[in-house]
């Protein structure tokens, strides 16, 4: 029986090896003790009383060890909480309603026809833009980039990144590598295409990262934005804010010269407005990426659902003659996959590199020396 | 804000420890005593508890383990550690004792003694 014991309470040992380490540390030696009280009780009263005890044990050891992991994950996530960096300041009410209207404005603008002399309508198309873009720009701009305004830049950039960037690396660098990618990926056939999309999106994408790192690279010389910098370091997830700018400029170009796509393109809309929205109410690195991701993931997903359907109400008779409109239909909406990826990408990774960068909390010596 | 109810082997565990410090083989004793058999806690259960309600500061760990005569503590003491209730720990369970007090007067008000 004592040999039984013994290996009894060494199995129970090792499986304590269950429980997260800074929680074994605490309580492993005395959870050893009281299981050993248990088992050896129990096995002077007999073999029977023994077994009960074992699978209760042993039975009820994984849900708790499991809801530990749990607890820890919730304190990391807690204790990576940026809220709590004393120079973070919560985006303002109207800097958040501003952000919604950027994305939702484009939107409205096409579904609603607004009852305006077309006369006027080039006047307040420009009072809009002031009010909507260029105001918070430059409030944005005057408060030394706080996280709220960085959407506004990325929007900049991502208009620089495919319109300068984008299209000077076309001509002077890639034509051998575009000759080479069409023989590759070159075929007229669906997964042809949709891979030339796929390296379409990536250059898209490369182009506004450079974009990105110039801007970021320059306001990092500016003693004004100096201090921004530094708290883009803190949370990179205020990088994922500024590509997400990006995002606005990529889905005008994947989504244009549709004709009914007004309700499509202002729920796409819809949804990278809630992600912005989620992104700025977010406490957490994680929670703001996921925001973003989401809200992208949603655009997308409304975007590639709305191709699909709207396709052959289109009067594309040069593509629909070239190629078979089923497969045009299929090739359209799947390549928002495409657009979703790269974009998920650069959105997503910042927040990434922020969370494998967090370290673990330190285990005290003592458990150090209890362990060794 | 208002405290939601305890869970019963929260309830029972500060209720052990409400007549003073113990550890945790005389805490689950204690719990499995005080339920009449009810409430069984095995070890992984017990500590996780212990440790969220320490996180909680509704008891404390005692920095020396001087438990006075405890019959169970003599059976194994590697690594035991003595728990107390903390002052908040006690309001805790004080309101919870009011609040299922209040529930069974109500109970009885409405005069569902049979139930009782």
């Amino acid at each position: 029986m004592s040999a039984l014991l013994a290996a009894v309470k060494r199995l129970y040992a090792a499986m304590l090896g269950l429980y997260p380490r800074q929680f074994r540390d605490e309580f492993g030696l005395e959870m050893q003790g009281v299981f050993s009280q248990l088992s050896t009780r129990a096995a002077a009263q007999g073999l029977g009383s023994l077994a009960v005890v074992l699978i209760k044990e042993f039975k009820d050891l994984p849900l708790p060890a499991l809801r530990q992991h749990w607890q820890e994950r919730k304190e990391l996530y807690a204790m990576e909480n940026p809220s709590q960096l004393p120079s973070e300041k919560p985006a303002p009410g109207w800097a958040i309603a501003a952000i919604i209207c950027l994305f939702l404005a484009p939107g409205v603008v096409t579904a609603v026809r607004l009852p305006i002399p077309i006369e006027l309508a080039g006047l307040v198309a420009v009072i809009f833009i002031i009010l909507l873009f260029f105001l918070p720009l430059g409030i944005g701009i005057f408060k030394r980039l706080p996280r709220w305004s960085l959407v506004y830049f990325g929007v900049i950039t991502g208009i620089l990144g495919i319109y300068l960037i984008f299209t000077t690396l076309e001509r002077a660098l890639e034509p051998q590598i575009l000759r080479w990618m069409q023989q590759v990926i070159g075929g007229r056939d669906l997964v042809s295409r949709l891979w030339w999309q796929w390296f379409n999106q990536a250059r898209f994408w490369l182009s506004i990262v450079l974009a990105n790192a110039i801007f970021l690279g320059a306001a990092a010389l500016l003693p004004w934005f100096r201090h921004q910098m530094g708290e883009i370091r803190k949370d990179l997830s205020q990088l994922s804010f500024l590509f997400y700018g990006g995002i606005l400029i990529i889905f005008f170009i994947d989504f244009d010269e549709y004709r009914y796509d007004e309700l499509y393109q202002l729920g796409s809309l819809a949804f990278l407005a809630l992600g912005a929205w989620g992104y700025l109410k977010a406490g957490t690195i994680g929670r703001r990426t996921l925001a973003l991701l989401g809200g992208l993931t949603g655009c997308m997903l409304v975007m590639g659902v709305g191709k699909y359907i709207l396709v052959p109400q289109q009067d594309w008779s040069y593509w629909l003659s070239t190629h078979p409109p089923e497969s045009e239909r299929w090739f359209e909406s799947l390549r928002t996959i495409a657009t979703w990826f790269w974009a998920a990408l650069a959105v997503g990774l910042p927040g990434l590199i922020q969370v494998l960068r967090r370290r673990p909390p330190a285990i005290p010596q003592e458990a150090l020396e209890m362990a060794g | 804000m208002m405290q939601p109810p305890l869970t019963e082997p929260t309830f029972f565990i500060l209720l052990s420890l409400y007549a003073g410090p113990r550890h945790g083989y005389a805490i689950m004793k204690d719990v499995q005593a005080l339920s009449e058999n009810r409430v069984s806690l095995s070890t992984g259960t017990l500590y996780g508890a212990i440790k969220r309600l320490l996180d909680l500061e509704w008891i404390a760990r005692l920095d020396d383990d001087g438990e006075e005569a405890l019959p169970d503590s003599k059976v194994d003491g590697r690594g035991q550690k003595v728990y107390e209730l903390t002052e908040q720990g006690r309001r805790i369970l004080n309101a919870e004792v009011a609040r299922l007090d209040d529930l069974v007067r109500k109970a009885r008000l409405r005069g569902a003694e049979e139930l009782l």
